[in-house]
């Protein structure tokens, strides 16, 4: 007599194939998009675990070449810690007018009390040091924000099981940590003060004023003169070879008012973000105030520009946003030749023979000299 | 996974089973080599992601009166336009750093 088990055994094929298609309905139909979530949770816990260990580099890095340059009498660790964790908070722009100055100030304000901390934290550096360790620090900053971020979504994603959080942090994620890589080789660039693809600007404007005689004006901004096919050419950039932006907003407004009615044109070269498929260090010409940040000093340019009815030519520098803030690479080094053709044929094509004409080499002048 | 999917072809490349178990049994032993080769590959990954190396610096060294160039690594202290004392070819002219730069992308 057949028992019930001899004909489970005579059919175990059809209950097997039976059995792997309900598991196949459960897996893929019940379960599908929780299973897709589990993955890309893993994806970006491992990116997180990844950017958690550049942040830590990137403040071992600081740390040391404090120790090293800073030569502090006490551990500086709780206070770099205290400085990577400084905001800044945005005036309010429901009445944007004289919203400029006021985020001006508040960046002038921040900019004083950071290099004022890094000076405190780090009493045996050089003011060129400072400037590059306040620039070690900022890298910092940004990795250790980036994480912060990034690890605030991750946990809100899996504490909320939003799917819609999750799939974009899991496809942003990339492309993060790319910045992120960028940064930590910046921190590199910023401890050892070599000079970086954003510097550009003032490489150009360095080789313009070599062997001339140099003033300061303004903040942290030098500036000389010199001669190029019978016009008098007022270069300036930051004050190198420390890191440092200068304000050339206000160089360049000061240059103006010292040469009422004399100046013909303001040419900016600077460091510009290329799109992908482009090559890096490939020069362009345009029109318009060519300077990053959040936008005041482009402000002031194009309200004195304006003002005097000055014409604004800007020749870029293209590169990737990894290439501005790492070691400059040979190619855009080697674009700074071309970037001063480019200036001659300009100024021949834009002016005439007698006339002033301000260059102004806009960018991080880390690694760079004047 | 591995051990797994050796287990199941082996079961399944019994000749007195019926097909439909032997397919069941080829389908697990595929699941779980593709589960053994996407961890490799992944590890991998994440190990060459993880170890960054810094790009090689050079300094290019030239003289302002002759045509004296050298290419030297970077070293602590370098700026674009410093100052490096004679030239040790013509005696005369100043050397000084006239470029810094990094070759090719960084090595991952």
């Amino acid at each position: 007599m057949a028992t019930p088990f001899d004909a489970i055994l005579g059919n175990l094929g059809t209950i097997s194939q039976l059995l792997f298609t309900v598991l196949f309905i459960a897996l893929f139909f019940g379960f599908g998009q929780k299973l897709q979530m589990r993955q890309f949770l893993w994806e970006i816990d491992k990116g997180l675990r990844r950017l958690d260990m550049f942040r830590n580099s990137a403040k071992d890095l600081t740390l040391k070449t404090v120790k090293e340059i800073g030569k502090p009498s006490t551990d500086p660790g709780p206070q770099i810690n205290v400085l990577m964790e400084q905001f800044l908070i945005s005036p309010v722009d429901m009445d944007p007018a004289g919203i400029v100055g006021k985020i001006d100030h508040l960046l002038d304000v921040r900019d004083a009390k950071f290099k004022e901390d890094v000076r405190r934290i780090a009493p045996g550096a050089d003011s060129s040091q400072v400037m590059n360790l306040e620039n070690l620090v900022e890298a910092s900053w940004a990795l250790n924000t980036i994480y912060r971020i990034i690890r605030h979504f991750y946990l809100m994603g899996k504490k909320t099981n939003s799917i819609f959080i999750i799939i974009q942090l899991q496809a942003l994620l990339p492309l993060i940590i790319q910045e992120a890589e960028a940064y930590l080789g910046a921190a590199k660039a910023f401890a050892e003060g070599q000079p970086i693809g954003d510097g550009i600007g003032p490489l150009v404007a360095s080789r313009l004023m070599k062997d001339k005689e140099k003033r300061k004006v303004e903040k942290d901004v030098v500036v000389a003169e010199t001669m190029m096919e019978d016009r008098r050419v007022i270069a300036l950039k930051a004050e190198g070879p420390g890191g440092n932006v200068g304000k050339p907003g206000d160089a360049i407004k000061t240059i103006i008012e010292e040469n009422v009615g004399k100046v013909s044109m303001v040419v900016m070269v600077d460091a510009a973000v290329k799109f992908e498929g482009e090559t890096s260090g490939e020069i362009s010409e345009g029109i318009g105030a060519a300077i990053g940040g959040v936008g005041t000093e482009r402000f002031k340019i194009e309200q004195e520009a304006t003002v005097h009815k000055i014409p604004v030519y800007a020749v870029i520098v293209k590169e990737s946003i990894q290439e501005a803030i790492t070691p400059m690479k040979k190619e855009i080094m080697e674009a700074g030749e071309k970037v001063i053709e480019r200036i001659k044929s300009l100024i021949l094509e834009r002016s005439k023979p007698g006339d002033t004409i301000i260059v102004a080499g806009i960018g991080n002048t880390i690694g760079i000299g004047q | 996974m591995a051990v797994v999917g050796l287990y199941t072809i082996g079961l399944a490349l019994n000749g007195n089973l019926d097909p439909t178990i032997q397919i069941l049994y080829f389908t697990i032993a595929v699941l779980a080599f593709t589960f053994v080769v996407l961890s490799f590959t992944r590890m991998r990954r994440g190990v060459r992601i993880g170890a960054f190396t810094p790009p090689k610096v050079l300094s290019v060294v030239k003289c302002g009166q002759c045509s004296f160039k050298q290419i030297k690594n970077f070293a602590l202290g370098d700026f674009v336009f410093k100052t490096l004392g004679k030239c040790t070819q013509c005696t005369t002219g100043d050397l000084s750093i006239n470029g810094i730069y990094t070759e090719g992308s960084p090595k991952k």
